[in-house]
């Protein structure tokens, strides 16, 4: 690794964890200003109400509240739960929940990675045919459709008609309740893999080092798969982006129809229970995940193909 | 040598027709056309486009008619008419409150593609100046203006709309702030990219050779070159912002009751999908056909104007 490299490396850090801390300042002032107050509960007095908040900190001025919640988040504390879980710490409930929506965000990477560069070569290879055609028109279907409406097609055909999966979660089940949400959500995945594939194989097939490897008379499995589809792929990495920011809307909505205790339901229920501390958890969890993956693309691709700086190239 | 020529008798056999010879051909010269022509000539070999494009000035269509020409309001409540299936009269059936449909999925269509284009308009304005000035000017301003776009971008939309509806109250005015709020930024992106590109060219140092004043080149000479991307970007941008409020819709943060939009009718659906599917798959077809329909038309489009762009 260069000096530059590292030099732009410690650059990204940086804008890293500023960001971060500017999305933890607005997240926080977001929810305290949230209309009434963050324990609901009507049939609670006034002075009840005073004494419970005052013991969870909450009379304090908003930057010793802000000063402490940083504190307590460097030591892995993110505050208890006000009203879904009472006094539950929060940290738990969202580690729990993170690693069901981890598990099912992996899983389609994976599976979504593997068909979509299959598909993307297939079309490539059977350029202008039909299967070409019939590719392109699997790949555009998955990119425009929303992952919400094949986990409900999914869900009609695999649980309510054939009854080969239960229709909810269920943790007696962990993994056969886990194959439709993640079939739902690898669609989307597959689908941009396949269409990113297959115009990257096509312009690295017409390259003149291909005609050499063919003129040597390499067989035409060491010729897709060690020569053409190794430098097609690298590319891949910039729709890494796009398809993480898929899968975190994808899970949000897929984990409600599909009833999946998940990162994107306790988000969702916190909401609608105005829960602040797991609001506030959930989304710079979010936040958090988005800028570190994206930090990862970007070194990763700046490694790969020296020539892109992000930020930089441009100027 | 003519009369040489004279004395030769021809026979039908003399000559042998060759087939055709493909490579001895004369070159055409193509006819000079307008851009714009020669952009409608491409955009209508592509099949996938041209139907995006039709079945977009359909769904536009029964947005604006159906509702206006059916016999039921989107908010007749009719406790005797719950939850029918689809027949003759209620075309798309009726839903748990006993309203009809056909006319609510309409309403909602057009309530959807009406978010849709208000974000996306906003979106325009607000990411095309900040996206010219950027670009334009440079330097300093450039370097802090996308220090400051970089960390708005690297919020994550649905944290930043979730969060945003969760303070707001949810009504029309707010999605369509919420989503401009986030997705004005794409916009501005490809607008500095374009005017780095454009404003390095010789017709603009002419022109400023000339005297002309920023403000004179930003609008004269740049704006009407990056047209075609800004075209590209609007329609890429619109089936985001409808996917978006279906979104909220469905998490919950939508329109408020009785309003229907193509996400609440959907979320709606979802509460009994089992028992009647059709209330939840006719609004999420029509919201699929839609998306699928604006991502054709957007790269019939982009393949039409600026086949450049293909790498963005």
């Amino acid at each position: 690794m260069s000096k530059s490299t590292l030099k732009y490396i410690g650059k990204r850090l940086l804008i890293s964890l500023v960001t971060l801390f500017v999305i933890l300042v607005v997240l926080f002032l977001i929810v305290k200003l949230l209309p009434g107050s963050p324990i609901n509960n009507e049939r609670l007095s006034e002075t009840q109400r005073a004494a419970i908040e005052a013991r969870y900190g909450l009379d304090q001025p908003i930057l010793t509240q802000f000063v402490n919640y940083v504190k307590n988040m460097l030591t892995g504390d993110f505050g208890v739960s006000y009203n879904m879980y009472k006094d539950m710490p929060v940290a738990s409930l969202v580690g729990s929940a993170a690693k069901i929506s981890f598990m099912y965000g992996l899983s389609a990477v994976i599976i979504g990675g593997v068909l979509g560069t299959l598909l993307g070569v297939f079309a490539a290879l059977h350029k202008n045919t039909i299967w070409d055609t019939l590719a392109t028109v699997i790949s555009v279907i998955g990119v425009s459709v929303p992952s919400f409406v094949f986990a409900m097609m999914i869900l009609i055909l695999f649980a309510s008609k054939l009854h080969i999966f239960p229709t909810q979660y269920s943790s007696m089940n962990p993994i056969g309740s886990s194959i439709m949400p993640v079939m739902a959500l690898s669609v989307g995945v597959i689908a941009n893999v396949a269409r990113f594939t297959r115009t990257e194989m096509v312009s690295v097939m017409n390259s003149e080092y291909m005609t050499l490897a063919k003129a040597k008379g390499l067989d035409s499995k060491t010729l897709i798969f060690k020569h053409a589809l190794r430098n097609a792929l690298i590319p891949v990495v910039t729709i890494l982006g796009p398809i993480l920011v898929n899968l975190m809307t994808g899970t949000m909505v897929v984990e409600k129809i599909c009833g999946v205790p998940g990162l994107g339901k306790l988000l969702i229920n916190s909401i609608l229970s105005n829960d602040v501390n797991i609001i506030l958890a959930c989304s710079f969890l979010y936040a958090a995940m988005y800028i570190v993956m994206m930090l990862i693309i970007d070194v990763s691709y700046g490694i790969i193909d020296p020539r892109i700086r992000l930020g930089k190239e441009d100027s | 040598m003519d009369a040489n020529l004279k004395n030769i008798e021809f026979l039908p056999d003399d000559f042998e027709f060759v087939g055709d010879k493909q490579d001895i051909s004369i070159d055409v010269v193509a006819p000079a056309k307008p851009a714009w022509k020669e952009a409608i000539g491409i955009f209508s070999q592509n099949k996938g486009a041209v139907i995006g494009l039709i079945m977009i000035i359909i769904i536009v269509l029964l947005a604006i008619f159906a509702p206006i020409l059916s016999s039921w309001e989107f908010d007749d409540l009719n406790t005797s008419l719950q939850s029918i299936s689809p027949n003759l009269e209620h075309w798309f059936g009726t839903d748990t409150n006993g309203r009809d449909l056909w006319v609510r999925l309409w309403t909602g269509a057009r309530i959807s593609l009406f978010i849709a284009v208000c974000a996306v308009f906003i979106d325009v304005i607000v990411g095309t100046t900040y996206g010219l000035i950027s670009g334009y000017f440079g330097g300093m301003v450039d370097s802090v203006m996308q220090r400051i776009q970089e960390i708005i971008n690297s919020i994550p939309t649905l944290v930043v709309l979730t969060l945003l509806l969760m303070v707001m109250k949810s009504s029309l005015t707010t999605i369509v702030f919420a989503l401009s709020l986030t997705e004005w930024i794409g916009m501005s992106r490809i607008v500095r990219a374009q005017v780095l590109k454009v404003k390095e060219e010789e017709f603009v140092l002419a022109s400023r050779t000339l005297g002309a004043k920023s403000f004179f080149i930003i609008f004269k000479e740049i704006l009407p070159n990056i047209y075609s991307q800004m075209i590209i970007m609007i329609m890429m941008s619109i089936p985001n912002a409808i996917f978006y409020e279906a979104y909220l819709s469905f998490v919950g943060l939508g329109l408020p009751v009785p309003n229907a939009s193509l996400g609440t009718l959907i979320n709606d659906g979802f509460e009994s999908f089992l028992v009647y599917p059709y209330m939840m798959l006719i609004p999420a077809v029509v919201l699929s056909v839609l998306m699928l329909s604006f991502n054709l038309f957007g790269d019939g489009l982009r393949d039409a104007l600026d086949p450049t762009m293909k790498e963005m």
